[in-house]
């Protein structure tokens, strides 16, 4: 029993985070069909500008500063490194593999300037209480408050407010969005500073329970992919269901099974996902696979 | 000679027999095996330099390089021919090599007889991905591959009994730096390129293009489209698995280490800096990394942030390759350049 409620704890906590970062990769996925597999770097980033500036801001300032500083590394990436191959006729996939190209570019900056080596960010909440002989931190249920709070508010602003609908809007075609006015430049780079935004409060949330290493960016960007696959892409509360699946999934394996094989049933479930319902638990198969021949 | 505005890039149509200066005449396939001829130059004078040279680092590099031209090889016919990504192509070089070592120091076959059953370890791996992978296109098919490559890393690690697990597994009677090994690597690289070089011109080889500009209408025409995707995954997965074994016949040992997802994105990445010249990019793309490669080995880490800068700044500003850059417009005419992979249009006059 006790060892069933930590591991029902601990997949809830690493569910949020995975269900966040799924989000994250969904926002830049429905307006411009990449996928962003720097998502687990700019996570890590996140936590680790957080830790690197709480000495000198209160707790809980120090991780909106991070949040500040990784939204805005996200519209670079997007300006500098997307932009341009995006109007002159790349294909996704040149795109995805971009995206590729500016992890392994924020993971070994990061190693040469914090180290290999797993850090301790501090956390806003430091209390914790007894679960069934469990410890549960408080700063746990605060990334669940605040991922429920922007799961539920994205998902709302996506279909409520004008900026949400010019999102989709630019998802479902971008040339004929342009036609009637939007200005895709100030939108997409919106959406990529909203991703790294949404990445960072991940990171900086989450990883004060579990500690900061970039070392770790790979296995939770793939896990935030498999999540954001699993949930169907585009579909914010997809994704945080994805999420928990996944964390579920790994987590109950890890403590049952065997610990070793828990990337291998990620991967596994991705691959499952991928082959035969590519678009998710929601979403619709059609446009992701090609005419049957 | 048709000239190419920039920014306008005209669709260039296969060559008709005749297109051309008077030499190109000759029929196809004699006319490629220049090319062939070509490309077995390139690698023996390599081979002599580095024989001459007979420093270890010399031969190291060059067999490095042998062994990333076969793996750029084997994704250039996926990628290249097919538009089929693959980001596995280091773990399925990884079970070719764990297949070959397990053979000669289990089994205790002769060199040649592992090598087979690496390249049919690699074929049978293909099969079982692509039947299923099959369906999937361009970036999914990318995202597929790399779920393969993760979870075979993940394999290696932890299958200790096959693998040696994270401390790697030794080689038997391995030969570390030699020149003889060198020669068979530098050959069967020749080999590869030589196959892609005339696939081009076959009936099969057409097929593959055939589907690549136009599924359906590939479809329409009687091409067995499904058949020939797998057909290609499987043969690419199969040089991959080859190239395994030869890396296990020059390495004193092997981990983990060297299969992980960034090999198979440097390869992915010398692919795409190679060029659509099926040829000269294969050859381009694999030695211009691998020149990088060697120079960058003096600090760890930077070999990784290179690739990276490297991915970004070719796929996104150099879409056209090092030899799309390199080349003038008018040794691409008599290289018969491949036809850009855009809806071919009707030329007037045509």
């Amino acid at each position: 029993m006790n060892e069933l409620a930590g591991a029902i704890v601990s997949s809830v906590f690493l569910g949020t985070a995975l269900g966040l970062m799924a989000l994250a990769f969904t926002i830049v996925y429905t307006v411009s069909q990449v996928f962003n597999f720097a998502v687990g770097q700019y996570m890590i980033l996140g936590a680790l500008l957080s830790t690197a500036v709480h000495f000198t801001a209160s707790p809980g300032v120090n991780d909106l500063i991070a949040v500040v500083l990784v939204a805005a590394m996200g519209s670079a990436t997007y300006l500098v490194a997307l932009r341009w191959p995006e109007t002159h006729g790349a294909k996704p996939l040149t795109l995805v593999i971009i995206t590729f190209g500016v992890g392994i570019i924020i993971e070994q900056v990061a190693i040469m300037a914090w180290g290999s080596y797993p850090l301790s960010e501090p956390p806003i909440l430091a209390g914790h209480f007894l679960l069934y002989g469990n410890l549960v931190p408080d700063q746990g249920l605060l990334l669940v408050a605040v991922a429920a709070v922007v799961v539920a508010g994205l998902g709302v602003a996506q279909r409520r407010t004008i900026v949400g609908k010019q999102f989709l809007a630019l998802g479902a075609n971008r040339a004929t969005a342009r036609y009637f006015g939007l200005n895709d430049l100030v939108l997409v780079t919106l959406a990529w500073g909203l991703s790294g935004a949404v990445l960072a409060l991940a990171g900086t949330l989450y990883l004060p329970l579990t500690g900061v290493s970039i070392t770790t960016d790979l296995s939770y960007g793939v896990g935030a992919f498999a999540a954001a696959v699993i949930g169907g892409l585009g579909n914010p509360g997809g994704a945080l269901v994805g999420g928990l699946i996944v964390a579920f999934v790994t987590n109950l394996m890890g403590v049952y099974v065997n610990p070793n094989l828990t990337d291998l049933l990620t991967f596994g479930l991705l691959f499952v996902f991928l082959v035969f319902r590519p678009g998710g638990l929601t979403g619709n198969v059609a446009d992701l696979v090609g005419p049957r021949a | 000679m048709r000239m190419s505005v920039p920014g306008a890039p005209q669709p260039v149509l296969p060559r008709a027999a005749g297109d051309g200066p008077a030499a190109a005449r000759l029929p196809g396939h004699l006319r490629a095996a220049r090319t062939d001829v070509a490309v077995l130059a390139v690698f023996a004078a390599l081979a002599v330099f580095t024989a001459l040279h007979g420093s270890d680092f010399a031969t190291t590099t060059a067999i490095n390089f042998g062994l990333f031209t076969l793996l750029v090889a084997s994704l250039q016919l996926m990628l290249g021919f097919a538009n089929q990504p693959s980001l596995a192509q280091a773990a399925v070089y990884g079970v070719g090599a764990y297949v070959a070592i397990y053979a000669e120091a289990h089994a205790g076959v002769p060199v040649p007889v592992a090598f087979l059953a690496a390249a049919a370890s690699g074929a049978l791996l293909g099969l079982l991905i692509a039947l299923p992978l099959s369906r999937l296109r361009e970036h999914f098919l990318a995202m597929g591959t790399l779920a393969l490559q993760v979870i075979l890393s993940t394999a290696f690690v932890h299958l200790t009994g096959f693998t040696g697990g994270v401390n790697g597994e030794a080689v038997p009677d391995s030969n570390l730096n030699s020149v003889p090994v060198l020669i068979v690597i530098f050959g069967c690289a020749t080999a590869a390129i030589a196959g892609l070089n005339h696939l081009r011109l076959s009936r099969r080889g057409r097929q593959v293009l055939a589907v690549k500009a136009d599924e359906t209408m590939a479809a329409s025409i009687g091409i067995n489209v499904r058949m020939l995707r797998v057909t290609v995954i499987v043969v690419s997965f199969a040089m991959a698995a080859g190239a395994g074994c030869l890396f296990t016949e020059t390495a004193g040992f092997v981990s983990p280490d060297d299969f992980t997802l960034t090999a198979s994105l440097a390869v992915l990445v010398a692919v795409i800096l190679g060029g659509r010249s099926v040829t000269w990019g294969t050859l381009a793309g694999a030695a211009a990394y691998s020149v990088l490669n060697a120079e960058s080995t003096s600090l760890p880490g930077l070999s990784d942030l290179l690739l990276g800068i490297m991915l970004v700044i070719v796929l996104g500003y150099l879409p056209e390759g090092l030899t799309g850059v390199a080349v003038p417009a008018a040794w691409r005419a008599r290289l018969h350049w491949p036809a850009k992979q855009r809806p071919a249009k009707q030329r007037p006059g045509s």
